[in-house]
């Protein structure tokens, strides 16, 4: 077993197999649904991943461009929060969360715009 | 994969890096603040059960204790203390230079902090912090019998926390699957990184269960209608005991991988049953996503013949995983580190813990203990005296790889039996008040009960836990400041991570890696492999060649 996408698969199968018996002892809608759920929810990553592999995407030796310091990814987490947080605590803090997400989706985009220029610099200047 | 730096020297790295050695150790520092917070609330709460009466708190402030000090464990300290442990070592285990999404777990540890900080902050209102159980059983937590915005923000706290964790969750899982180096194939990767795939399998198809139970009683505390009906409690509880019952293994599965690479390392063999111990994970893990039912044995219409059985089942892959384990002491050259010092006190205490869930688990005795001291001495068993045992060889085993420096060997052994001693003195006199019938969550008791001494007891050992962890913190600040560098391999470890510098450099591995014949490659390159030996170190092999030659 080398491939990745064998293991939720594996683990999807065992899902499966307990929720039929939880079926055969008389289970109800909700347990079955859950855990059922679960079991589909496993087989599709399982099949996401190996779609992926087959078209190649993040596989071993790609190469691929991370800043050492992301601020707009912590700041678009900060303002999720606040967003969720300001359902409870006003309008003002979901406006200004707003705010911050905008600032930190438009910074993530700059930065993927920008990696595979830096990605080919970094190749044509070399190592060092 | 090779991964190319960008650098951003002017940006606040402390807010925003993205190396996921330094987004873990952030995480792992930020859990064990909201350990102390938590502590200091359970010392109150033994502080207050000393002696019967009322000397500490009111009843109310108890409610309160009980449910910050549970939800900080099981939220804000160990689950992201077992998720940062794994963000930090997966690459370096499987020879990645980088972590899958590292803007998503450098994304996920900042909701995780600011969920916590949620949570906390329900103390800064009027009506305090949540009071409903860790576990936010609906009606206790609605809108009627919890008003106020602290339930509120605590509701809103817990699923920013649980949202943070499945997205660094998913980020570790899809390194192991991703992003190993070549020649490692999953068959090749060692125990603790199978133990964090099959946690984060669970936290990826689990957590979600949470996130959906904590919106829906947000909703029904505002407007009502989602968990109104008879059947809404229990519906409750199923949506919530999905995460509730496989996060006990979430919090616990990596530490038994750590525990495993400590007693391999420290016995100087090869891990015994290496393709016994991944199929025991992975059917050890999906059983346990099977099973949170039987947390609700007493309630009617549970099909309690079904979580019954495959909670007994649970001892299956538990006993194939122990044999592994002394399978793999068995002969071996032991040293008794601090490291391995705490990986025995794991095996045997987290023992007791199990063995008292098979009580727990039959429906029949559960009726007995349910909602009794029993069960809060089983799951601190399994918690604190298995699990943040397995946490302390891992900080023991790995301290050298992540500062660069030794811990002193004689401060861990007083910090060892200061926690063995603690642990027991806490948590066994618990046993004996539940089989006595003494309820939990309580904040006072009968003086005629004969509960007195068990729990002036329990409430010194408590006590002696935070006595052990001042000593782990002197021990920590002597090892930073009068620095004893560890070197690159100070344990003669088996796998990849004790191939680099100490600490690692940003993109993990600055040499070659060594070659991946099996789960121990640096084993082998200590061995030095003929071709004889490559043949024997395949797993397929090992349990044939283990057998005659050293356990008859």
């Amino acid at each position: 077993m080398s491939g990745g996408p064998l293991v939720p698969l594996a683990w999807s199968a065992l899902l499966a197999v307990h929720t039929t018996v939880l079926i055969g002892f008389g289970g109800d809608e909700l347990p079955v649904l859950l855990l059922g759920g679960a079991a589909a929810a496993a087989a599709l990553f399982a099949l996401w991943l190996a779609l992926r592999r087959r078209r190649g995407r993040g596989a071993t030796g790609e190469l691929r461009a991370v800043p050492d310091v992301s601020p707009p990814a912590a700041l678009a987490a900060v303002a999720v929060a606040g967003l969720v947080l300001g359902a409870e605590l006003g309008t003002w803090l979901v406006l200004i969360s707003a705010g911050l997400l905008a600032l930190g989706l438009g910074g993530l985009v700059r930065e993927l715009r920008a990696s595979p220029t830096t990605v080919r610099d970094t190749l044509r200047r070399g190592p060092g | 994969m090779t991964t190319v730096a960008v650098p951003r020297a002017d940006a606040p790295g402390a807010f925003g890096a993205t190396d996921h050695k330094r987004v873990a150790v952030r995480m792992a520092l930020t859990a064990v603040a909201f350990f102390a917070a938590g502590g200091m609330l359970a010392l109150v709460m033994r502080a207050e059960l000393a002696e019967p009466g009322l000397q500490v708190v009111s009843t109310g402030t108890y409610n309160v204790l009980f449910t910050m000090h549970g939800s900080t464990m099981v939220y804000l300290f160990v689950t992201p203390f077992a998720l940062a442990l794994g963000l930090y070592l997966i690459p370096l285990e499987i020879g990645a230079a980088e972590t899958a999404g590292p803007r998503w777990a450098l994304a996920g540890s900042w909701l995780l902090t600011l969920g916590g900080l949620s949570m906390y902050a329900g103390f800064l209102t009027r009506n305090g912090a949540a009071a409903a159980t860790w576990v936010g059983f609906d009606p206790l937590s609605d809108a009627v019998n919890s008003p106020g915005e602290g339930m509120d923000l605590w509701i809103l706290g817990v699923a920013l926390a649980a949202l943070g964790e499945w997205i660094v969750g998913l980020c570790i899982l899809l390194t192991v699957l991703r992003k190993r180096t070549p020649g490692m194939t999953m068959l090749r990767i060692p125990v603790f990184a199978w133990a964090m795939t099959v946690t984060c399998l669970m936290v990826a198809f689990a957590f979600p269960a949470l996130i959906a139970a904590m919106g829906l009683l947000w909703v029904e505390r505002q407007w009502g209608g989602i968990f109104d009906s008879s059947e809404g409690p229990v519906a409750y509880q199923h949506l919530f005991w999905f995460y509730g019952h496989p996060v006990v293994y979430v919090m616990f599965f990596p530490f038994v991988g750590a525990v495993a690479e400590c007693v391999s390392v420290f016995s100087g063999r090869r891990f015994f049953g290496y393709l016994a111990m991944v199929g025991s994970l992975l059917l050890f893990t999906s059983l346990s996503m099977s099973v949170w039912a039987h947390h609700m044995f007493t309630i009617d219409g549970v099909t309690v013949k079904y979580f019954s059985l495959l909670s007994i089942s649970l001892a299956i892959p538990a006993g194939i995983e122990y044999v592994d384990m002394i399978g793999t002491l068995w002969g071996g050259a032991v040293r008794l580190t601090t490291a391995m010092l705490f990986a025995l006190g794991f095996l045997v205490q987290f023992l007791v813990g199990g063995l008292t869930g098979i009580f727990v688990g039959s429906s029949v005795l559960d009726y007995h203990v349910n909602n009794s001291y029993f069960v809060v001495a089983h799951f601190h068993y399994t918690l604190f005296a298995g699990s943040f045992f397995g946490a302390m060889a891992a900080v023991y085993l790995w301290w050298p790889k992540v500062t660069g420096t030794l811990l002193r060997e004689g401060l861990g052994r007083v910090h060892f039996w200061l926690s063995v001693a603690g642990a027991n003195l806490t948590f066994f006199p618990m046993f004996l008040l539940g089989r006595d019938g003494m309820t939990r969550r309580v904040a006072d008791y009968p003086g005629d009960q004969g509960w007195n001494l068990e729990n002036a007891l329990s409430s010194l050992g408590a006590a002696l836990i935070a006595v052990s962890l001042l000593v782990f913190a002197v021990n920590a600040v002597v090892s930073l400041v009068f620095r004893r560098p560890a070197g690159d391999d100070p344990w003669e470890g088996h796998t990849l991570e004790w191939a680099t510098s100490s600490p690692p450099p940003r993109h993990n591995f600055d040499r070659a890696l060594p070659p991946i014949r099996s789960y121990h490659p640096l084993y082998d390159l200590r061995q030095g492999e003929t071709g004889e030996e490559r043949a024997e170190s395949s797993p397929e092999s090992e349990l044939a060649k283990a057998g005659p030659e050293e356990h008859s």
